[in-house]
């Protein structure tokens, strides 16, 4: 870790989608987005839906090329690493929970939480127990052996979110991680996160367009006419 | 951990695809046992083929003789005999002949005269009366209404003339017994007797001798060749060149189609794999967002190929040796229609080249679908539909 705390930076960051094949213009999605992370603090992007906000979080993960800019993870540039060395920065720093609870379908609740464990190189019982643990702090200690279909919207995220700390990043993506759930499910995952997130002292970049849930992050910013704008 | 998600994908109760993965083993099975009884099949007929062509019509190996004395025959038969690679040396002649029997039907065949020895003795069955008596033919069970025991019948035969080269002679001979064979050219062509009696017909018939040996007809040859420089011995494969030329290029036809099969299987292999690759492409995008490196990825759907494709192989090797052992009980009701009784067997090379030649295609196949698949970024991934 480097000196100054800062996790993730952001260097005029740009990015466009190609034309179809029908034919059209390319779009502009992101120009020159400039954004640092610090360790332990959280951040909240905002703006309408179709702003760009899922593509910024998506390249600031390396998960997605930019056209333009850098993206220095822990001061290393992550379009200029390798598979391997990129595979190993997500698996060992970063967390992931998507909008839609992407679960493992053919996978338990408990394996679900356990697998990115094993990826990391954990064995499959300590693997099993960590997620145990996990699982049990997010309230689903009587939900372990249930597979994605068996469980609630609710319940899907709050796998997602043990997943996502299983190895203990430092960083969390979290791609609007209530926008499928209704407003008692919502407040119930807003509160886990931002108590897991403060328990383990991770890093957080949240995408939303809940004001009041985007309010609740050290800082704000919107995206809006392709660049960010500090909200707060 | 790689073969945790490998045996998940593959045939676990736990997996939504194990239905695909089924099916493909279910189809490398079938199609691995048709190759094997096919194979089997066309192995047991060839060489049923040439058991009796070497039994009854050439021998392991003959050589026509420059004389007919058959005092001097009979003396180089036990010069041959005591070779160590010849199980049995005789003496046979044969002369074409036109057979007149009951009802005045004329039948061309040949009349031939013959020390039954060896495996011609074994296979030679009776049916009626007693073969090589002196003085009488012998006939097969197939000319039995025209020509039954004790019937005589009229022969017409080519003697060495005075004064043309070849002269028409006709002779009376009663049927002194009824035989059959496995082979039915032979039988419906050949009338049996006794070397004395063929001469009393034809002085002049040529007289050869024939050998039966457990080692290649070849090595007989050589030796004979080396230690009776005036003998010009022919293996049972030189006297049925066309015939044995057209069995093996009807091998080559059929290891053709075979290969056609093949062609079959790996196309299903590739088709079957690229469904279950496509079908797991949200899951490969969400377990690279874990943090799975690509290489890993490409292991895992490898190794779970290999799992699929060896429990395809597997059973079809089990359904092909069933098939095999079962064949016996099976083949009393098929041989009316096939003519005879084969004896298939398992040809363990071949079936061993076809697994590992399933196993190799099914992992290159996986192996490629995944390198595909891995190219696009891991939020291309995610946007693929699932396919159901």
């Amino acid at each position: 870790m480097t000196k100054s705390n800062k996790i993730l930076s952001l260097k005029g960051v740009s990015k466009s989608f190609p034309a179809t094949a029908r034919g059209g213009e390319p779009i502009d999605i992101l120009d020159s987005i400039d954004l640092e992370l610090h360790t332990a603090t959280s951040i909240a992007i905002t703006g309408k839906s179709g702003s760009g906000k899922s593509t910024l979080l998506q390249i600031s993960a390396g998960l997605l090329s930019s056209e333009k800019g850098e993206v220095l993870f822990d001061g290393r540039r992550l379009d200029t690493l390798s598979d391997t060395q990129l595979s190993r920065i997500r698996s060992t720093s970063m967390g992931f929970i998507f909008q839609s609870s992407l679960l493992l379908d053919d996978f338990t609740a408990l394996e679900n939480v356990a697998v990115p464990a094993m990826i990391m190189g954990i064995g499959e019982k300590p693997a099993r127990e960590k997620a145990l643990h996990l699982l049990e702090s997010v309230g689903l200690s009587d939900r372990l052996g249930h597979k994605s279909d068996q469980l609630s919207g609710g319940e899907r995220q709050r796998v997602a979110i043990a997943r996502a700390l299983v190895n203990e990043p430092l960083i969390l993506f979290a791609d609007e991680p209530t926008g499928s759930l209704d407003e008692r499910n919502a407040a119930l995952i807003e509160d886990m996160l931002f108590a897991l997130v403060a328990e383990k002292q991770v890093a957080l970049m949240l995408i939303t367009h809940n004001a009041p849930f985007a309010s609740r992050c050290d800082e704000v910013y919107r995206l809006h006419n392709r660049k960010v704008e500090v909200i707060r | 951990m790689v073969l945790f998600l490998a045996k998940r994908y593959a045939f676990s109760s736990e997996n939504r695809h194990k239905g695909t993965s089924v099916r493909i083993a279910f189809g490398l099975a079938l199609c691995l046992f048709a190759i094997t009884m096919v194979l089997s099949f066309m192995q047991a007929l060839q060489e049923n083929q040439f058991e009796d062509i070497r039994t009854f019509e050439s021998f392991d190996v003959q050589a026509s003789l420059s004389f007919t004395d058959l005092e001097r025959g009979n003396a180089l038969v036990g010069e041959l005999e005591s070779l160590p690679l010849v199980d049995h040396a005789f003496l046979f002649s044969e002369i074409p002949v036109l057979i007149q029997g009951n009802g005045g039907t004329a039948l061309a065949g040949r009349i031939r005269a013959i020390q039954s020895k060896g495996a011609f003795k074994e296979g030679l069955n009776l049916y009626r009366g007693v073969l090589f008596q002196e003085g009488m033919l012998s006939s097969s069970y197939l000319h039995l209404s025209s020509m039954p025991l004790g019937a005589s019948v009229e022969i017409t035969l080519l003697k060495k003339g005075k004064q043309a080269t070849v002269i028409p002679s006709q002779r009376t001979m009663p049927i002194g017994g009824v035989f059959y064979t496995s082979m039915y050219d032979f039988d419906s062509s050949t009338y049996l007797t006794d070397l004395d009696t063929l001469y009393s017909l034809n002085a002049d018939a040529p007289l050869s001798i024939g050998i039966f040996s457990s080692e290649k007809s070849d090595l007989v040859a050589r030796e004979i060749r080396q230690k009776f420089p005036s003998l010009e011995p022919v293996t049972w494969k030189e006297a049925n060149a066309s015939l044995y030329g057209a069995m093996q290029l009807e091998q080559s036809m059929m290891s053709l189609m075979l290969l056609m099969m093949v062609a079959v299987i790996i196309i299903h292999i590739r088709n079957s794999s690229r469904r279950l690759l496509l079908a797991k492409q949200r899951e490969i995008a969400m377990l690279r967002s874990m943090g799975l490196m690509k290489s890993r990825v490409q292991q895992i759907f490898v190794l779970q190929a290999l799992i699929v494709a060896a429990v395809g192989s597997l059973a079809g090797v089990l359904l092909s040796i069933s098939g095999i052992l079962l064949y016996p009980n099976f083949s009393q009701r098929v041989y009316s229609s096939l003519g005879v009784h084969l004896n298939i067997t398992l040809n363990i090379p071949n079936l061993l080249v076809l697994v590992v030649a399933i196993l190799c295609f099914s992992g290159f196949a996986s192996y490629i679908g995944t390198r595909r698949i891995l190219k696009a970024d891991i939020m291309e991934m995610f946007a693929h539909d699932e396919v159901k």
